[in-house]
């Protein structure tokens, strides 16, 4: 983030601001749910940038997932006989991530109103990351098939469909948009996936240039 | 003339040796070719041991005085090269009323071949027994103390010459069946052992059976 978000600053002083086209600015937040680890519930935010050049829309966007930590509980066994064959090891998953992506805005209907949808495509750079970590008793028990701390980055597509209102001081917009996870696979046995996240944000386009 | 002809002597020679030297290297990568069937993960929580899984990992490890020992790689073999199994069901049939049921790994010290031990433990069955019936241990954990059976711990192929021990097994997965297309199955558990002054503790297994494994 302290990296890419000077970039999109830098893009956006070094745009021209030409009559030929308008550029916004978007900052969104929203809810997550990810399709591939079902108790995965997530915060996210994110800032983009919108050059709109007559009816189309190229997208610049910076998005982070906050961390959020969710509790389940694993199983380990002891071979001494004194104690109880198998305790409960409290383990705690926190994933975040972060992405960095290009897109789309393609008008599917509302020419000629103030409500507008949008098909909306991206492609980019995501980074994820599942921190492990466990409590039980490692002196006397042993884990059954424990789980790791993974980071992982890769590429990813993402699409979906937007309402989008307008507004004599900017646009206001709803977006359901599904993410891919990113490329590439774990080499370890996790009980987990990648996240494939499926978000329902709401925005505010600001317009910063005049056509 | 004699120039020409020894020339075209050489190039005759090189267009013998190039077919016959790729076909040498396509021979000894098809030969050379195993498919490794191991999965090594390490466990954070004891040093140089692996995680303790039911997945068919093909993995057993446990300290031995304080050493970590780890199976040997399960390997399919290759087109002249051996395959290799780090476990062997073996029922030996006696003259006795009960037959003995060993279940022996292959370990080695870092994949060091000069540190490589047999252990194992060995459990009277009846003649009845079949191989389904290693189903019943699933969910076990048994005290091995001698007399129903033994740990064993050897340099030396011969049973008879293995020290013998006692200990505590579980079987957290013991599922076995034989199908028309001979054995299949899955264990996976825990162990400790004590054999003579030796001290096996933090054991775990984790293997897949097919009919490789299998002396029955």
């Amino acid at each position: 983030m302290k990296r890419t978000l000077p970039l999109l600053l830098i893009i956006i002083a070094l745009f021209p601001k030409s009559s030929f086209c308008q550029i916004f600015i978007e900052p969104f937040a929203g809810y997550q749910t990810d399709m591939n680890n079902t108790k995965t519930k997530l915060l996210n935010t994110g800032l983009q940038l919108a050059i709109k050049i007559r009816k189309y829309e190229f997208l610049v966007q910076l998005q982070k997932n906050w961390p959020r930590s969710f509790n389940y509980v694993d199983s380990s066994y002891t071979t001494n006989t004194s104690l109880p064959l198998n305790a409960a090891a409290m383990k705690t998953i926190r994933t975040s991530s972060f992405s960095f992506a290009i897109g789309n805005r393609i008008k599917i209907a509302g020419k000629k109103t103030k409500n507008s949808f949008f098909l909306k495509v991206y492609t980019g750079i995501m980074y994820q990351k599942m921190g492990v970590s466990y409590q039980y008793d490692k002196t006397n028990y042993i884990l059954l098939n424990p789980d790791k701390t993974e980071e992982k980055t890769g590429f990813f597509v993402s699409g979906g469909l937007e309402y989008m209102r307008q507004f004599s001081f900017g646009r206001l917009f709803f977006d359901l948009n599904f993410s891919s996870p990113p490329t590439g696979n774990f080499k370890y046995n996790e009980s987990y996936n990648l996240m494939a996240p499926l978000s329902l944000s709401i925005g505010y386009s600001i317009k910063l240039s005049k056509r | 003339l004699a120039i020409q002809s020894n020339s075209q002597k050489d190039k005759m020679r090189i267009k013998i040796f190039i077919p016959f030297f790729i076909c040498s290297l396509v021979f000894i990568f098809i030969a050379g070719c195993r498919k490794n069937e191991s999965f090594y993960y390490a466990d954070p929580d004891a040093p140089a041991l692996d995680i303790f899984s039911n997945k068919g990992n093909n993995v057993m490890s446990c300290y031995v005085d304080g050493a970590p020992y780890e199976s040997t790689a399960r390997n399919t073999g290759g087109f002249l090269s051996p395959g290799n199994t780090e476990l062997v069901i073996e029922r030996q049939r006696t003259n006795s009323p009960l037959d003995t049921l060993t279940i022996t790994w292959t370990i080695e010290i870092n994949k060091n071949f000069s540190t490589e031990r047999y252990f194992g433990l060995a459990l009277p069955i009846p003649k009845n027994f079949v191989f389904s019936d290693l189903s019943l241990f699933n969910g076990q954990r048994l005290v091995i103390d001698s007399t129903n059976g033994y740990f064993f711990f050897g340099n030396d192929p011969y049973y008879s010459l293995f020290q013998r021990g006692k200990g505590v097994i579980y079987f957290n997965t013991a599922k076995f069946d034989s199908t028309n297309n001979g054995y299949q199955g899955l264990m996976s558990g825990l162990f400790e052992a004590s054999i003579n002054s030796m001290q096996i503790s933090s054991g775990r297994f984790d293997d897949g059976i097919t009919n490789t494994q299998v002396r029955f």
